[in-house]
């Protein structure tokens, strides 16, 4: 006996579909008005398309997770060592991101080091805001004036400049003037 | 609104546009807005104590002489750390020409006959720590290789990402990258007492 579904009812059953979940009566039944319905295959065909990436997602977390614990001691690793710096600076790809983030989270030595690593941060940016508060000395005026200065030489570069193209050109034109007065 | 005040609210971007066309005043606030920041690179990048104003005024000149060849006023930031970069590396390589001086001048020794007087007021003991973790934290990142010392001070103190400082320095991010977290945890042992 075949039973024809309905699209809510069909739309209803999909994601058990997509996961084996049905009985093989009722897959059956799905696969009939699947073969029929072109709305409900495209409902099927885009969540089959998604469920398949967030599949894939997910085996790249795994696979991640494996990676570090195939390593025994990662916290004396330099690689790792060197991504977890690069996390606290976010300059790493979301794929290591992820790694590091699952990591910390499995293991109470990783999370010590990222810690440290704040602190070490927090304490050396304490260090620099006393070090340019200290800094009293206003050198604004100072170098405006240098600059000032370097410009009025420049000015004065340029017109010495001038000054001597007008005399080669003088002395050029007495000097012809001179020959042709002594032909 | 006073003209000072003025130019006190303007955005660094706007700043620099503004001194690339000659305006004096704003060239005049972009100094005061970066001298302080470029007082303590020098700090704690110059192993010569006697050498930081003298690398400030040279990196503040350098600024406001080249500023009108930057062309994306967008990248005012790390072009101003590759002037401090370059000024460094010059520096490093002046002192490692020169022959090391002994000056008469020096700072009195342990033996000398100086004596200081305590100051009680605000918490003297706290102050005395923090001013030892200062002086701990100047003297490791001073003791750090060059490389990674310059680095670090542009990520850390400077803000800048990897790949500006491996324009800055001449590298690439992977250098970049193994030179800070190395930077670090020589830090991290060097102070491990105090963190």
């Amino acid at each position: 006996m075949t039973i024809n579904l309905t699209c809510t009812q069909v739309s209803a059953l999909l994601s058990f579909y997509i996961d084996d979940r049905l009985s093989a009566q009722l897959k059956q039944f799905v696969e009939s008005h699947l073969e029929v319905c072109p709305s409900c295959r495209a409902k099927f065909e885009a969540l089959k398309a998604m469920v398949s990436s967030l599949k894939e997602v997910h085996e790249k977390m795994t696979a991640v997770k494996l990676d570090y614990n195939s390593n025994q001691i990662p916290q004396q690793n330099e690689e790792f060592q060197m991504n977890l710096s690069a996390y606290v600076d976010n300059e790493l790809s979301d794929e290591e991101n992820i790694k590091v983030k699952k990591y910390v989270i499995s293991n109470a030595k990783a999370r010590q080091d990222l810690e440290n690593m704040y602190n070490l941060r927090k304490v050396l940016n304490n260090s620099f805001e006393k070090t340019k508060n200290e800094a009293k000395e206003d050198y604004s005026k100072y170098i405006l004036k240098r600059i000032d200065i370097q410009e009025e030489i420049y000015g004065s570069d340029s017109f010495a400049k001038v000054v001597a193209l007008f005399i080669v050109i003088f002395t050029i034109f007495t000097l012809t003037a001179v020959i042709i007065f002594w032909i | 609104m006073s003209g000072k005040l003025f130019y006190k609210k303007i955005p660094l971007e706007e700043l620099v546009i503004l001194s690339q066309k000659s305006d004096y005043r704003a060239l005049e606030e972009l100094i005061k807005r970066e001298q302080k920041n470029i007082f303590a690179t020098f700090t704690y990048l110059s192993k010569k104590r006697e050498n930081i104003a003298d690398l400030t005024q040279e990196a503040l000149m350098r600024m406001a002489r080249g500023l009108i060849n930057l062309r994306n006023p967008k990248t005012f930031k790390s072009w101003l750390n590759q002037i401090v970069t370059n000024l460094f590396y010059d520096e490093l390589r002046k002192s490692t020409r020169k022959p090391q001086l002994v000056s008469i001048d020096t700072e009195p020794s342990e033996n000398s006959f100086h004596t200081q007087i305590p100051d009680y007021r605000h918490k003297p003991a706290e102050k005395a720590m923090s001013l030892e973790l200062d002086t701990m934290i100047k003297n490791e990142i001073k003791s750090l290789p060059e490389h990674f010392r310059i680095a670090i001070i542009l990520r850390e103190l400077q803000g800048l990402s990897y790949e500006e400082i491996a324009e800055a320095t001449h590298t690439t991010i992977g250098t970049v990258k193994s030179r800070i977290a190395r930077a670090r945890g020589k830090l991290q042992d060097g102070l491990k007492n105090y963190i």
